[in-house]
């Protein structure tokens, strides 16, 4: 590997930087960020039942999808907006992955980064096509697989900024004494957040036609994986904002990890209780007063049903951030001493 | 561990892939209904026999995605049902460039009402009160005449726009017109559908002694379908028999008349709740002098009725085995709430007290003509109003005590 080091731009302190370059990190950055609204965008499309509102693929209505006008989609029913928008953002998204995967080549020392870089490609281009085949195929269930990778790509791309960044070249690599409990809670709140996702998109796409257990074990399932994330994120919150940490950004990161899990919960009751009315055990209380009437398309049924899956996204790609984070730093244990050895970089 | 991880692959996998195999978008026979009628005959259908039914239903009224309007000679059916409509609401969901949409009853209602109509879709286990079952074509909310008369396609349309408060039904007034009435118009049709699925299960447990008996002699795959049409003919009353009450509906809609002056005035509503609390209206018995609902009572709705024996419980598992759900008590509407789910205009309870619920144990209050004698104790229009009135006037008391005799001041005082 090159070892041509650099110096911190910022002069702050005198960490020697193992060959960061700027550019493959804001590059990073820059799909992360594009593939966000994206995700949530298509949480819309799932929302308003979207999904067919242009019923070809690639082509838009005979258009090619740049050249549809703008002023038909821009101005027409609302799902084709969703949709055609949707697609408009997966192609952007596209092209800066393209652009991911240049800048990697030419800028990133690290020949590891180059396969990472081109599976980010590969990954958009599957994900493409799985929504293009969803559209050919009326398939939902096409739907609900297309719908939990696009939260897997963020989270990858999540890492991938992590992986750019100038923090992760300041580490210096500590070998200490594994503490596997608590890397293993960090990768689980990862797998748990993911499931999570998972089995939102099935409850999401159930097919109309399927039996009431498949939804009653659905339901149940994300129950249940609402606590245990409940308890492995808090356990691992717990962890960054009181543990020896010697970075202030994990501390920051611990209650963020918090807030994130809360506000899940509190929009997935909101989620179900706006689609499906109060659940039966409270369904005979006052309680039910307070939101008698459902409205079917509903504008606050739609903001929250897709605020809780966009904040799902965010809580996965936070869980991301933070494993790959503490699997760099603490690549022994949470305990002070291999942290001693880090030099710490401002905030 | 690799077996672990198989096992948790292979499981993902199979929820993936068997939802796709539960795609078929097929309408169910109504297992529970032959069920029922099997052990009241003590007949059994043979497979040949159960299938037979389902190829006639699939001969007349076509299947989940093409739907069919059968013709009968008798009945104009196509003044009954819109196919168009009818196809805007089946098949799967799209929608087209103008904003034309598809698919309109799977993307809305299937979730909880079921492809079939049967009330049992896939979030149906959840909801409490239970989706309404359309398939016997009775319906709560009415404004026509007598338990059995089905309602007019204004009353199912209000229904759609205004939902129903204190329910998993939402409503639907964000949705285009013609939506709406492609959902009317599917709604009518899967009860037609399914009441002359009824109606055929009782004709074939009725008729076919031998298990090689069928009810008609002919081979859906293979003959012609003007044979097949002419060996059904003998049938079609059962048609008739189902859809003239529903294209009779709209001429047994029974008017409100008009409110009376000071119809909400403390006088009616001290009227209104003797009459509530009184022998004749008898509304107290179930609903609690005070409205709360809160009486001891254990019923069920006539939809469970038909497979739960609350003198034999256990015999419920038969049907369950076969998709019914689980039966739950029907709650007496806790009147102090304001939640009225059938519309809290004094208009609707007037039609709710006049109609009763149907369906349900809400009876229908016992009304005398214009011209009775004075000795008879039955009710008046004005009496309905007085007890709207006081309905009105509970459920805007919230949890205040309202007993007494001059209820109107036991609240003031408050
Ligand atoms: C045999 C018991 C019984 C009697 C008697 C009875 N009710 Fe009810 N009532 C019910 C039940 C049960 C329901 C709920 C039905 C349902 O939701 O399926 C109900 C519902 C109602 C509702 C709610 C309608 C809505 O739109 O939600 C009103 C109003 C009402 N009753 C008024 C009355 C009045 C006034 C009387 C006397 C004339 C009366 N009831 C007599 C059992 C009864």
């Amino acid at each position: 590997m090159n070892e041509k080091a650099s110096r911190s731009t910022t002069g702050k302190d005198e960490v020697l930087l193992d060959g960061y370059r700027p550019w493959p990190h804001r590059w990073a950055l820059l799909v992360a960020w594009t593939t966000f609204p994206l995700i949530w965008v298509g949480g819309l499309v799932t929302t308003y039942d979207a999904g067919m509102a242009v019923p070809d693929w690639p082509g838009t209505f005979g258009y090619n999808l740049f050249l549809y006008p703008w002023q038909t989609w821009l101005f027409g029913p609302w799902d084709l907006f969703l949709e055609h928008k949707h697609r408009l953002l997966a192609s952007l998204v596209g092209f800066l992955t393209i652009g991911l995967v240049i800048v990697v080549y030419r800028q990133d020392q690290r020949r590891w980064m180059r396969p990472l870089a081109v599976w980010a490609l590969v990954a958009v281009i599957a994900q493409g096509g799985l929504g293009g085949a969803r559209v050919l195929l009326v398939e939902r269930q096409l739907a609900m697989l297309h719908g939990s990778i696009g939260p897997g790509f963020f989270a990858y791309c999540v890492a991938l900024c992590v992986v750019t960044s100038r923090w992760w070249h300041q580490q210096k690599a500590t070998p200490g004494d594994a503490n596997g409990f608590q890397r293993v809670s960090v990768l689980a709140v990862v797998v748990l957040a993911y499931i999570q996702l998972v089995l939102g998109a099935l409850l999401r796409h159930v097919p109309e036609a399927a039996s009431t257990m498949y939804f009653e074990v659905a339901v149940w399932s994300h129950l249940i994986g609402a606590g245990l994330l409940l308890g492995t994120a808090s356990f691992v919150a717990i962890l960054m904002i009181r543990g020896p940490v010697g970075d202030a950004s994990f501390r920051w990161l611990g209650w963020v990890l918090l807030l994130l899990v809360g506000a899940q919960i509190a929009f997935g009751c909101a989620t179900w209780v706006m689609k499906y009315h109060w659940p039966t055990f409270v369904v005979q209380t006052p309680i039910t007063r307070i939101y008698a009437l459902i409205e079917a398309q509903g504008m606050l049924q739609s903001v929250i049903a897709t605020a809780h899956a966009a904040n799902g996204s965010l809580l996965l790609g936070v869980a991301v951030l933070l494993a790959v984070r503490v699997l760099r730093v603490y690549r022994g244990s949470l305990d002070p001493k291999p942290l001693a050895a880090v030099a710490a970089p401002a905030g | 561990m690799r077996r672990a991880i198989e096992f948790g692959v292979g499981l993902t996998l199979l929820l993936m892939l068997g939802g796709c195999g539960m795609s078929r978008y097929d309408f169910e026979p109504n297992r529970v209904y032959l069920r029922s009628q099997e052990n009241i005959t003590r007949v059994e259908l043979s497979p040949v026999q159960q299938q037979d039914i389902q190829d006639i239903l699939e001969f007349w009224f076509g299947t989940a995605d093409e739907p069919r309007i059968p013709s009968l000679v008798d009945i104009p059916m196509d003044d009954l049902l819109d196919l168009e409509l009818l196809h805007a609401a089946a098949g799967p969901v799209g929608s087209e460039e103008d904003g034309t949409n598809f698919g309109v009853y799977r993307r809305n209602c299937a979730v909880c009402h079921g492809i079939t109509g049967d009330g049992i879709g896939p979030a149906g286990a959840f909801l409490n009160p239970y989706a309404r079952d359309f398939r016997r074509g009775l319906f709560k909310y009415t404004s026509t005449l007598g338990p059995m008369t089905p309602p007019t396609d204004q009353d199912l349309r209000l229904l759609l726009e205004r939902g129903m408060p204190g329910t998993s039904m939402p409503s639907y007034r964000l949705l285009a017109d013609r939506d709406l009435d492609a959902l009317v118009q599917y709604v009518k049709y899967l009860a037609i559908r399914g009441s002359v699925e009824r109606a055929l299960i009782v004709e074939s447990v009725d008729e076919l002694i031998d298990a090689e008996d069928r009810l008609v002699d002919v081979a859906f795959d293979q003959d012609s379908p003007e044979r097949i049409a002419k060996a059904l003919t003998e049938l079609t009353p059962l048609i008739s028999f189902v859809a003239r009450p529903w294209l009779e509906a709209s001429s047994r809609v029974v008017e409100v008349p008009p409110r009376p002056a000071d119809w909400d005035s403390p006088e009616a509503i001290d009227r209104g709740r003797a009459l509530f609390v009184g022998q004749v209206a008898n509304c107290a018995t179930c609903h609690g002098n005070d409205g709360r609902g809160d009486v001891e009572t254990v019923d069920y709705d006539d939809w469970t009725k038909e497979y739960f024996d609350p003198q034999n419980p256990r015999r419920v598992r038969e049907y369950l085995a076969l998709g019914a759900l689980k039966p739950r008590e029907i709650v007496t509407r806790n009147l102090r709430w304001g939640i009225f789910q059938g519309g809290s205009e004094p208009e609707d309870l007037y039609q709710r007290i006049y109609h009763g619920i149907p369906g349900t144990p809400m009876p229908a209050a016992p009304m005398k003509d214009a011209d009775a004698p004075a000795t008879d104790l039955r009710l008046v229009s004005d009496d309905l109003w007085d007890l709207v009135a006081y309905v009105l006037f509970l459920s805007k008391s919230g949890d205040a005590v309202v007993d007494g005799s001059g209820a109107s001041e036991s609240l003031s005082g408050e």
